[in-house]
């Protein structure tokens, strides 16, 4: 039997970041994985600042309809993974707080029992890939960007998403260099507030990355990607900066080396153009 | 140091106990103004008025209405200093009580009413439109459907962000 996921898209990737989508799904096709689909609200996290609780009434509507399905759900934005985890942990070990979302749950006529588990889509797919299923070796310097929620808060969200990116890039062929405040904040969460902070940020981020020698950026994050793709144009002619270093999703580098054809992988929906840094590949 | 040496007048008596009811408000206590959280921040780096220590002082204290100002906002609850906090005081969780509380008495930055307009009539930030669906089809794509309004209505109903449709007052 296959593995089934149900797939929580959220809501930047199923609007403006549609590439990461299109691969993550092909690689899941590739790998045996089933990824079955629901109406799902934003996760709750752009509620949190305004209604803690109400925020956790989006995710545990969420979480009920995964748990009325009997399946896990599998994410590939960090920041829907980091706010549906720690919802879920929360809601299955506080048992009070469990009682008073449900309270309001059951006006819908559903329910949060605790049984279901939110997963990183890269955490599902590390263990499927090893060298026989890798046909093609993809030599280049990458910078990862694994990104904040992914990584943190620890006690939530920890599933090793930094070794995982990186054996993911070895087994691709791939070198993943060390660089300058690896760990931090791409600036995306600022932009909506400042965007002149948002990309100094994202900006201090390209900087570490050129520095080390990356020919190629690799996310696995809609929010990222918008900062380190999206906005890298626009970052260099405001701050007066070279980069073109393309960004592309894990699944779009992981798909190219598991055989998946280049233009299936949603490659050109990115602004930056990797093609320069296949070219040599393909 | 800078605020213990200047003279500061108590303007919110309140204002910790208001904090310490949010959830992870409590550890706010525990802080003892080390600078850890601030020494980590990348919105530190760039915006200096930006400074977890300084606004945590600022609401021990209530020497300043930290409800009233911008720069509880600027977090970009990326949680490293959550992280490296040696008092597990976690200063994100701490700007996101103070976030709660300012919201509860209508002091929400326009920006985080906008990116929420959407959030509270369709459930998501953005409109998936015939059109979007189009563009996902062309990519092979399944297309999204859209939520019922009446569960999302029914879901938010009687909390605090419900009140947002009326302009963010209480």
């Amino acid at each position: 039997m296959s593995e089934a996921y149900l797939y929580f898209p959220g809501c930047n990737i199923p609007y403006r970041e549609r590439g990461y989508e299109v691969s993550a799904r092909a690689v899941a096709e590739k790998l045996g994985i089933e990824l079955m689909d629901k109406p799902f609200t934003c996760c709750g996290i752009n509620v949190e600042p305004i209604d803690e609780f109400a925020s956790l009434l989006y995710s545990a509507r969420n979480i009920a309809i995964a748990e009325e399905e009997g399946m896990d759900l599998v994410t590939l934005c960090n920041g829907c993974y980091k706010t549906l985890k720690v919802a879920n942990e929360r809601l299955k070990n506080d048992e009070n707080l469990r009682n008073e979302v449900n309270k309001k749950l059951m006006i819908l006529g559903r329910e949060v029992k605790g049984d279901i588990e939110v997963k990183h889509f890269l955490d599902i797919i590390v263990d499927k890939i090893d060298d026989d299923v890798i046909v093609k070796k993809v030599k280049v310097r990458v910078a990862p960007h694994i990104g904040c929620h992914a990584q943190r808060p620890s006690e939530y969200v920890d599933f090793g998403a930094d070794i995982k990116i990186d054996r993911i890039l070895e087994l691709v062929g791939s070198t993943s260099l060390k660089y300058k405040d690896k760990d931090k904040c791409c600036g995306a969460p600022l932009l909506a507030l400042s965007e002149e902070m948002g990309m100094t940020i994202a900006n201090n981020k390209l900087t570490n990355m050129k520095e080390a020698g990356a020919e190629l950026i690799v996310t696995m994050c809609p929010f990222c990607q918008v900062s380190l793709d999206t906005l890298q144009v626009k970052i260099e002619s405001d701050f007066g900066e070279k980069y073109d270093i393309p960004s592309i999703y894990i699944t779009q580098i992981l798909g190219i080396a598991l055989g998946i054809p280049y233009e299936n992988l949603g490659i050109e929906e990115n602004k930056t153009n990797p093609e320069k840094v296949f070219k040599k590949d393909l | 140091m800078e605020v213990l040496q200047r003279t500061y007048r108590k303007v919110s008596g309140d204002l910790i106990k208001k904090i310490k009811a949010e959830p992870g408000g409590e550890a706010i206590s525990r802080c003892y103004q080390c600078g850890t959280c601030a020494a980590s921040c990348i919105v530190h780096t760039y915006r200096k008025d930006f400074n977890p220590r300084l606004i945590i002082r600022k609401a021990v204290l209530g020497v300043e209405n930290v409800l009233d100002s911008i720069e509880p906002w600027y977090c970009a609850v990326c949680y490293l200093c959550n992280e490296r906090c040696p008092r597990d005081v976690k200063p994100a969780t701490i700007l996101m009580a103070i976030k709660n509380v300012a919201a509860k008495e209508g002091k929400i930055p326009p920006a985080f009413k906008v990116i929420n307009e959407n959030v509270l009539e369709i459930g998501r930030l953005f409109d998936i439109d015939e059109f979007t669906n189009f563009l996902r089809e062309d990519l092979g794509l399944p297309a999204i459907e859209s939520i019922d309004r009446e569960e999302i209505n029914k879901l938010i109903s009687g909390t605090r962000f419900e009140k947002l449709k009326e302009g963010g007052k209480r």
